[in-house]
């Protein structure tokens, strides 16, 4: 079995929100000591700074963070900053359908990791 | 003679213990090389049979420990070719003996102003400790640069005497083999140049000393160290060598029992090296077993593991340089490079080929392999390292190609 399946490879490849976010109300960045991954969510929220309006990241890495990056950026947009707040880790590796080896698991939990420093600044 | 390549796994028992699990096709003996039963019962013998303390007891069985763990220095000594077994410092690692190097020889030498010479495509362990020095000394760091497509060290236009001399350069610190690039250095040249300049030349043999012959004396360098794990030997034990004339001058690195020679309250005298720079009951079986990696080494011969490996080399380039994308990093030529090749492939990230090559039971390395300047320089982040050792075969190299068009596949690259 391999984690590089093709929805996975498809999503990293060609990922729907990598883009820098100009006017976005939070930010958070981390480095993965590891393999000198890093990546940045960025979130923008609506007038009531109840929602999430926007999300998107930016970063240089591996197909692991790039599809994991994205699917968590996807599944932000339209959530309440508390729901937000009650994502876990494993809810996001539910979301991959993978269980990657130990030494990867840092790269999926990467934006994961972003977003819990982002949350600090809401 | 015993044939390289795969008869000499039976030798190995990490085989025969993964044997029915799938492939097993290890490329990572740059990290950590596999452990052959001679160097283990070596080890279960100490413990087993007479593992009481060296130098001190009066009884058989720790006479027998403290012959063996001189004799296990003389191995190493005829190793390396040093000229007595006192220049055999045992120290825990490669980067323990640069740390002591820094510590009391630099650190009593150099003085506030001075500079050191290191290289481009130093291991962080020959350039952290000399940083850290440079730090609390005031001392200058220089780096010798290599060129990015062949990977050869720029060495004439700085080891000369006007560059050395204008930048009171002291030490030259450099690998012998660079463990991402797999180039080989004219360390013999580069010190026999440094020496006219009065500096003191200091190299990194972990990734030499393992895979083919090292000379000391005819090398011509000052000190010079190795890690014995990368050689079939335990993890915890490596080698400083050093000439006896530095060795004998400097001052103790750690201090405690077994290197003093008289103890008083307020002051104490050291013994003479090694024994100085070796404080606290040694690893004495990881010394054992260091000597009896040697000792297996020495069988088929250094000679042979290099031209071994130099074969594997060759085949692995002509296969690699096929391969759509792919980037090798350092020389293109088998001669001069050791059994270490590192490559990059556009578009994919060197972390999804080592867990895509791992699915498949290849193990290589990914990542900086603890080159952080070198990868900037070549404008990388990471690479995916393979490494040759005596137990390889072609065969290895094949199930690497194989798995990499597979990959490239997937990635619909």
């Amino acid at each position: 079995m391999t984690i590089y399946r093709d929805e996975l490879i498809q999503r990293s490849r060609f990922p729907a929100y990598k883009k820098e976010m100009k006017n976005a109300d939070a930010q958070g960045e981390v480095l993965n000591d590891f393999c000198g991954d890093e990546v940045t969510i960025f979130l923008k929220l609506d007038g009531a700074r109840e929602r999430v309006a926007d999300s998107s990241f930016a970063g240089e890495g591996c197909a692991l963070m790039h599809a994991s990056s994205d699917l968590l950026c996807e599944r932000l947009i339209g959530k309440t900053l508390a729901e937000v707040r009650e994502l876990t880790a494993e809810d996001v590796l539910a979301s991959i359908k993978e269980t990657p080896s130990p030494s990867r698991l840092k790269c999926l939990l990467l934006p994961f990791e972003a977003l819990k420093r982002v949350l600090i600044g809401l | 003679m015993e044939e390289l390549g795969i008869s000499i796994r039976k030798e190995f028992p990490i085989f025969a213990r993964n044997r029915g699990k799938g492939p097993f096709v290890y490329l990572d003996s740059a990290a950590t090389s596999l452990k052959p039963k001679e160097v283990l019962d070596a080890m279960a013998e100490y413990y087993e049979a007479y593992s009481a303390n060296v130098a001190r007891g009066v009884y058989g069985i720790a006479e027998r420990a403290t012959a063996a763990y001189a004799d296990a220095r003389k191995i190493m000594q005829e190793f390396i070719h040093a000229s007595r077994p006192e220049e055999i410092v045992f120290v825990r690692n490669a980067t323990e003996g640069i740390n002591l190097i820094a510590a009391s020889f630099a650190g009593s030498v150099l003085k506030e102003g001075d500079g050191i010479l290191l290289t481009e495509m130093e291991h962080h362990s020959n350039l952290v400790p000399w940083q850290q020095l440079a730090k609390k000394r005031k001392l200058r760091l220089f780096f010798i640069p290599f060129d990015n497509e062949t990977g050869e060290l720029q060495w004439k236009e700085c080891v000369n005497n006007s560059f050395l001399k204008e930048r009171k350069i002291k030490l030259l610190s450099l690998t012998h083999v660079s463990n991402v690039l797999g180039v080989i250095n004219p360390v013999k040249e580069i010190a026999a140049s440094a020496h006219e300049a009065g500096v003191v030349v200091v190299v990194d043999a972990c990734q030499s000393v393992p895979h083919m012959p090292v000379d000391v004396a005819d090398m011509g360098a000052d000190f010079l160290v190795f890690s014995g794990h990368k050689m079939l030997g335990p993890t915890g034990i490596g080698v400083l060598w050093g000439k006896y004339e530095h060795l004998v001058s400097m001052p103790p690195y750690q201090s405690g029992g077994e290197m003093i020679l008289d103890v008083g309250l307020q002051t104490s005298t050291f013994l003479d090296p090694p024994a100085r720079f070796e404080a606290g009951t040694p690893d004495i079986a990881g010394a054992i077993g260091l000597g009896a990696a040697a000792r297996f080494l020495t069988e088929p011969g250094l000679e042979n593991i290099r031209n071994h490996e130099r074969e594997l080399m060759e085949y692995a380039l002509l296969g690699l340089q096929s391969v759509a994308g792919l980037r090798i990093l350092g020389p293109k030529e088998a001669s001069a490079r050791s059994g270490v090749i590192a490559f990059t492939i556009a578009g994919i990230h060197p972390h999804d080929v080592g867990s895509f090559l791992a699915e498949k039971g290849i193990m290589i390395r990914v990542g900086d392999h603890c080159a952080k300047p070198l990868h900037k320089k070549l404008g990388i982040a990471a690479s995916s390292r393979l490494s040759f050792y005596l137990y390889n075969d072609k065969s290895d190299v094949d199930a690497v190609l194989v798995a990499l068009q597979e990959l490239i596949r997937i990635f619909n690259l």
